[in-house]
């Protein structure tokens, strides 16, 4: 078992098996959340732009290019998050940082009493509203994306003096 | 001759030199993603635009629906002549925040459970205004989509919203 998470490169080396497995429950959570994510807004960019103009901040210019680019950057994340431990560090660190924005997008849009649906997993605009509920999901998402970064980091700062497995040049 | 690995070294030791060069890294995807979402969209059979009038896609899609629209000058004239329900669609904490004069609440996510109250009142022919927070938002159209939906042709869609109205300095009113 451990050496298989070695070679997947899941959590610190040399970790308990049940936190490496922990972490690895945590990745395939937010892998799957993002790819789930992407995929309708990959299909129907359209919609998704309508689902962008109604959070009313972007101007004009950038609505469209959002709803083009968006889905792509949370595909890709989510793919190095889940097939490629090189990569890990830097996909979460951006999942982090969109979920960041997207908390803060939130709340602006609850606070400022916009009725609109999230625009996350459906572009369908009948979909349910925005609620805090939505904050919470977020927020559950940033600490279990930040404990998966944190533990790459210590796997490959316990185990790469010693056997290079997560180092830097250890094959994905 | 080569020193000898410190083992002990990296531990207890936060550091991120070891995950690689996370900047190029995050740079690299972020370059990805735009590099496929724009290639995507040059060779799909459905794409979008690169930039599009968001500004004023109410008002075209209100005027391709058969909806009449009102500016701010037009809108006072239809609150002065009282023969209009006007309706707010948006959310009722932001409508108890501040509204139009005699303005009723129906807010867009919930217009099928609100309408109820109002029914009554309403006939097919009935004059109807709605507004939302502005020009960027859509509620009032949603709810003027479901107002058309019901037989309801009498429709006004005031673009400018509470922003304009509350910018020009026009009384408002607050509470339920």
């Amino acid at each position: 078992m451990t050496a298989m998470l070695d070679r997947l490169g899941i959590g610190p080396a040399g970790g308990p098996v049940w936190a490496r497995l922990g972490v690895a429950a945590a990745g395939l959570i937010v892998g799957g959340v993002f790819l789930l994510a992407a995929w309708p807004k990959l299909l129907d960019p359209g919609a998704f732009a309508l689902s962008v103009f109604r959070y009313q901040v972007l101007p004009d210019a950038a609505i469209n290019l959002v709803a083009l680019i968006l889905p792509w950057l949370e595909l890709i994340c989510a793919t190095a998050l889940l097939a490629a431990p090189r990569w890990r560090v830097a996909a979460g660190t951006l999942i982090i940082g969109m979920l960041a924005v997207f908390t803060v997008l939130l709340i602006s849009t609850i606070t400022r009493g916009i009725s609109i649906s999230c625009g996350c997993f459906s572009v369908d605009a009948e979909a349910a509203t925005i609620g805090w509920s939505n904050v919470i999901r977020n927020v559950v998402l940033v600490a279990l994306t930040c404990l998966l970064v944190w533990s790459q980091c210590a796997g490959q700062r316990y185990a790469a003096p010693a056997d290079g497995i997560g180092d830097d040049t250890a094959p994905g | 001759m080569t020193a000898p690995r410190d083992h002990a070294a990296p531990r207890g030791r936060p550091s991120l030199r070891r995950c690689g060069n996370v900047t190029l890294q995050v740079l690299g995807l972020f370059v990805a993603a735009v590099a496929c979402g724009v290639l995507v969209n040059l060779v799909r059979p459905d794409p979008i635009p690169w930039r599009e009038d968001w500004s004023h896609r109410v008002e075209t899609k209100a005027r391709a629906l058969g909806l009449r629209v009102a500016d701010l000058a037009q809108a006072r004239a239809i609150l002065d002549e009282g023969m209009y329900f006007i309706f707010d669609a948006r959310a009722p904490g932001v409508y108890e925040e501040g509204h139009l004069p005699g303005a009723l609440s129906l807010p867009s996510e919930s217009f099928e459970e609100s309408i109820g109250q109002y029914i009554d009142m309403l006939i097919p022919e009935q004059e109807i205004m709605v507004y939302c927070s502005g020009l960027a938002c859509d509620e009032s159209l949603r709810v003027c989509e479901a107002f058309l939906a019901q037989g309801y042709t009498n429709l006004v869609l005031f673009t400018g919203g509470y922003e304009a109205w509350q910018v020009d300095g026009l009384p408002t009113e607050v509470g339920p």
